[in-house]
């Protein structure tokens, strides 16, 4: 078996194989994929350079992809999330910014801190969960480190109902996020400490990821490969992807992927697929991520550079 | 759901087909100009008659080259180039630790071809380009291996993969191809050797391709210096008798000795270079050919060949169809491409020959190089764009002189008549920004007089050169003495020229009155002047040349007699629309044809003109109505190999 290969089940195994659910965190918006391609790759996105990144991992935000990224989500009928990121360098700094916006309607009885089923399963209470980030990374002595910053929040609407009348609800954070990365094994290892912060007035995911990811070139095919392992608050996430892309002529491209990860909770299925259609300056990505009772997330995703 | 098909489907196919142009290039007129074949000698591109060895030579402890590690016949020691070429820091290690040495201890490995026999055979080094260093590049010229040995030379290609990849560093690639040759008088002068005594080393030619082509030239440069110019610490001193260099599909100015373009003098010179080049899009090899000077009276010479629909890497097996890397198919329009097979059988038609013609004095081959229609059945069916000088040439105009457009060189005079456009420049490449460091004159003309009646015609435009007599007593030319003309068509076509201004008196009578109505009219409905997005003009053209003595005797002769007048070449290197006219500037290289004109042509043509009393060279646009074409030098030689002129077309 090649050690590329080995090297992604490993990552992939390295998760303990109890089906154990993800101690509840918040504010939500962080718990979800924030990227459309990282959907497709099972969100296993730690050590891969892209406009998203700032999200995942403050070493790899990535100027090179100059422009705007912009992503909508649909979550069933019930809930929407918009992001932008951007990245710019100046000087040997890279910097990236990006903002996340869910509006969703939360079930009367889902308990906070909610759990990313609580998107698809309709409810009436008015959610939102947002947050922004900032980041910057820069090379020291061959390693890629970044920092980053960001604020999140959650507000939910009271509610009077049967059982009496729930408040409102509005919890804010600042969290911290780092990470290295570094060539490794023909393709960039990464690890990232995400959402550090004060977790007094809310249970926070700071969570640890290391990560693998390769890109592979062949004469007609792009292929790219993504592992990872994380831990939070002692439980094991992961997750890895493939991903296969075709240009016939120069500017054009496409490209098929598909992911498998550990998910939060038993309501969300491991299974995720996505692609991209890259023409000249615009890319559009898409991926489809699958929760219980046939319930759907469209990740739609539009990059201008 | 039918029609949601129809839409995917619809969609698919607009992406499969995105942006992709079509197919467009000149048309060919290789059926006419190469309908003849009037050098009579064997073919140069045919093998020759001795037996071929082969063999390697090299460190003996390469990493990853298995052939100069296990089947080298002669070991070299390392040479340290660190002084002539550089890693980038961050790629140090990753550089040794793959090739297993760094740039000071760089192998002097080569693998040769060579006849069967006691020689000594001339030495012809070939190194390659800049290319993917783990895609080796140096096995590419076998076939010019093979065939070059069958004729009785060796052929060394050298491999310099390890320094593929850096930057800055052909004065590297040159330094190393003269520590080649020092290993090479080495194996000349071992008792051991199994190439004891068979090497001329009197007779060296240096051939580059890409950036070896700008490396091979540059080596001839450092041969002759003691020291190297950006770093005097560096000793030289090499002084090999290198003769000849080919530099094919070259890239100049990459290295510039002490911030100059690299001087080139006293040595035959080929270049070769294909118009659908991928890599280097721009003829940068024209600079090269400017740039060298012959001037220890000598006999040497120059040319360079522009092949239409050549690409840069179908010279070298290992490249092939791969200009822009393995997906070269994605960004180039590779249905442009002449057959890789042809255009190597050109490469080693062209090579051979001129290695012929200067390491083994094969002087028959020689008029294939004055005018290519020579070799017309030789040459792979497609259009050719030549350039010439031999050691006798002595410029008469080469618009570089000065800023006034009525003298040329001292002692003669310019002067355009009728002319629409008459402007000096400098000639532009095709890539922006980018030119030939030599200057041109822009001659446009239209004969046609503006109004209603299209074959009203005024007098003919005409280009004339006047040679002084104090000049014609230095030059002296006479009977055997050529002309040389070298020019270019271009697309554009001035408008016809206007009514003159009326400056008398109005006349008032009834006839009077009658003509300026006439005249107003005939201005009222002249034709628009061109639409500039109208089709570039494509009707050929012909010039007349008309020489005349001091006795005042002329005599014409049609320019196409000694070559092909082409407008430019219709060139779209790009796969995508738009992608060419985004690059360039233009989509042609501006690629002056040069004619060597025999006096005695223009004497037997009319015995009453005295060739040794040339007074004056006139282009007289009297074939074509309107066009605009650019000269970028005009010459005479008194001193030329009569081989060049034999075998004339008929």
């Amino acid at each position: 078996m090649p050690i590329n290969v080995r090297i992604v089940a490993a990552l992939c195994f390295m998760a303990p194989v109890a089906w154990t659910q993800a101690p509840r965190a918040g504010p939500l918006v962080l718990l979800l994929p924030a990227s459309t391609r990282a959907t497709g790759l099972g969100d296993a996105f730690v050590a891969l350079r892209d406009d998203a990144a700032i999200f995942y991992n403050p070493a790899l935000i990535n100027p090179t992809t100059n422009g705007l990224y912009g992503t909508f989500v649909r979550y069933a009928s019930n809930g929407t999330m918009g992001v932008l990121s951007n990245a710019v360098a100046v000087g040997t700094l890279n910097l990236g910014w990006g903002v996340e916006v869910l509006e969703f309607k939360a079930r009367g009885d889902a308990a906070y801190p909610f759990a990313p089923m609580d998107v698809v399963r309709a409810g009436s209470r008015d959610a939102l969960s947002l947050a922004a980030a900032v980041g910057a990374n820069t090379t020291v002595k061959g390693f890629k480190a970044g920092v980053g910053m960001k604020y999140a929040e959650d507000r939910v609407d009271g509610l009077l109902g049967a059982s009496g009348v729930t408040p409102p609800l509005r919890k804010g954070v600042l969290l911290g996020d780092a990470g290295l990365s570094h060539p490794f094994m023909s393709g960039t290892a990464a690890l990232a400490v995400q959402n550090m912060g004060d977790d007094s007035r809310i249970p926070l995911p700071i969570q640890t990821t290391l990560g693998w990811t390769r890109g592979l070139n062949t004469s007609q095919l792009d292929f790219v490969f993504a592992a990872e392992v994380s831990e939070r608050n002692n439980w094991m996430g992961g997750g890895g992807g493939a991903e296969v892309g075709y240009g016939w002529i120069e500017g054009w491209s496409a490209a098929l992927r598909a992911g498998l990860r550990r998910t939060e909770t038993s309501a969300q299925r491991p299974l995720s697929v996505g692609g991209t259609l890259n023409a000249d300056h615009l890319a559009l990505d898409y991926a489809l991520e699958f929760f219980e009772h046939s319930g759907y997330a469209h990740h739609l995703s539009l990059r201008w550079r | 759901m039918q029609s949601v098909r129809k839409v995917s489907l619809s969609i698919a196919v607009i992406a499969l087909a995105a942006c992709s142009q079509q197919l467009k290039l000149s048309k060919d007129d290789s059926p006419v100009v190469l309908a003849h074949q009037t050098i009579t000698a064997p073919s140069p591109a045919d093998s020759g008659s001795f037996a071929v060895n082969r063999l390697y030579y090299g460190s003996g402890t390469d990493k990853q080259r298995a052939v100069f590690r296990d089947s080298v016949t002669l070991k070299t020691k390392a040479v340290d180039i660190s002084p002539f070429a550089s890693v980038q820091p961050d790629n140090v290690n990753d550089r040794k630790s793959y090739w297993g040495f760094d740039m000071k201890a760089v192998p002097l490995n080569g693998r040769v071809w060579y006849p069967e026999g006691p020689g000594p055979f001339p030495l012809v080094l070939v190194v390659h380009g800049n290319h993917n260093p783990e895609d080796y590049s140096d096995p590419g010229y076998g076939y010019l291996g093979e065939l070059l040995a069958s004729r009785g030379f060796i052929l060394v290609s050298v491999d310099e993969n390890f320094i593929n990849g850096l930057s800055g560093e052909n004065d590297g690639r040159a330094w190393l191809l003269l520590k080649h040759l020092e290993a090479w008088k080495k194996f000349n002068d071992s008792t051991g050797s199994p190439l004891y005594h068979k090497v001329d080393m009197d007779n060296i030619a240096l051939m580059g391709h890409s950036r070896g082509g700008e490396a091979a030239p540059l080596a001839a440069t450092f041969n002759k210096l003691k020291f190297y110019p950006d770093d005097a610490k560096q000793k030289l001193g090499f002084n090999f008798n290198i003769k000849s260099i080919v530099s094919i599909a070259p890239v100049d100015g990459q290295y510039k000795p002490t911030g100059q373009f690299t001087p080139l003098e006293n040595v035959n010179y080929l270049v070769i270079h294909g118009s659908h080049d991928g890599d280097v899009s721009t003829f940068h090899g024209l600079r090269q050919f400017e740039r060298l000077k012959f001037t220890d009276g000598k006999p040497w010479f120059k040319s360079a060949f522009y092949m239409y629909r050549a690409n840069h890497g179908q010279w070298n097996t290992v490249w092939n169809n791969k200009d822009n890397g393995p997906r070269s198919g994605r960004s180039l329009d590779l249905r442009a491409l002449i057959s890789p097979e042809e255009q190597r059988q050109f490469g080693k038609l062209v090579i051979s020959a001129f290695l012929e013609a200067t390491l083994h004095g094969r002087k028959e081959y020689l008029p294939m190089f004055r005018d290519h229609r020579t070799a017309g059945h030789w040459l792979p069916k497609t259009m050719y764009i030549t350039r010439f000088q031999e050691s006798g040439y002595m410029p008469l105009a080469e618009y570089d002189e000065d800023i006034d457009v009525t003298t040329g060189n001292p002692g003669v005079e310019l002067l355009g008549d009728s002319l629409s456009t008459w402007k000096e420049g400098v000639l532009p490449y095709r890539s922006r920004g980018d030119d030939q460091r030599h200057n041109a004159v822009w001659l446009g003309w239209n004969n046609r007089i503006a109004g209603p009646d299209t074959m009203k015609m005024g007098k003919t435009a005409s280009y004339m050169v006047t040679i002084s007599d104090s000049l014609r007593a230095v030059r002296k030319p006479d009977i055997n003495s050529v002309l040389y003309l070298s020019l270019a068509g271009t697309n554009d076509k001035p408008g016809p020229r206007t009514v003159p201004k009326d400056s008398t008196k109005p006349d008032t009578s009834a006839a009077g009155k009658a003509r300026a109505k006439a005249i107003a009219d005939s201005i009222k409905n002249a034709p628009k002047p061109p639409d500039k997005k109208t089709e570039p003009d494509t009707i050929p053209i012909e010039i007349t040349i008309e020489l005349a003595d001091s006795a005042g005797h002329g005599v014409r002769m049609p320019l196409s007699r000694f070559g092909t007048i082409r407008r430019p070449l219709d060139t779209k290197v790009f796969r995508r629309e738009g992608r060419d006219e985004q690059r360039f500037a233009t989509t042609f290289e501006l690629v002056p044809q040069t004619f060597v004109m025999p006096l005695a042509d223009f004497a037997k043509a009319s015995p009453a003109f005295d060739a040794g009393r040339l007074k004056t060279i006139r282009l007289l646009f009297d074939k074509t109505v309107a066009a605009t074409v650019v000269v970028s030098d005009i010459g005479i030689s008194t001193k030329i190999d009569p081989a060049f002129l034999a075998s004339p077309l008929p």
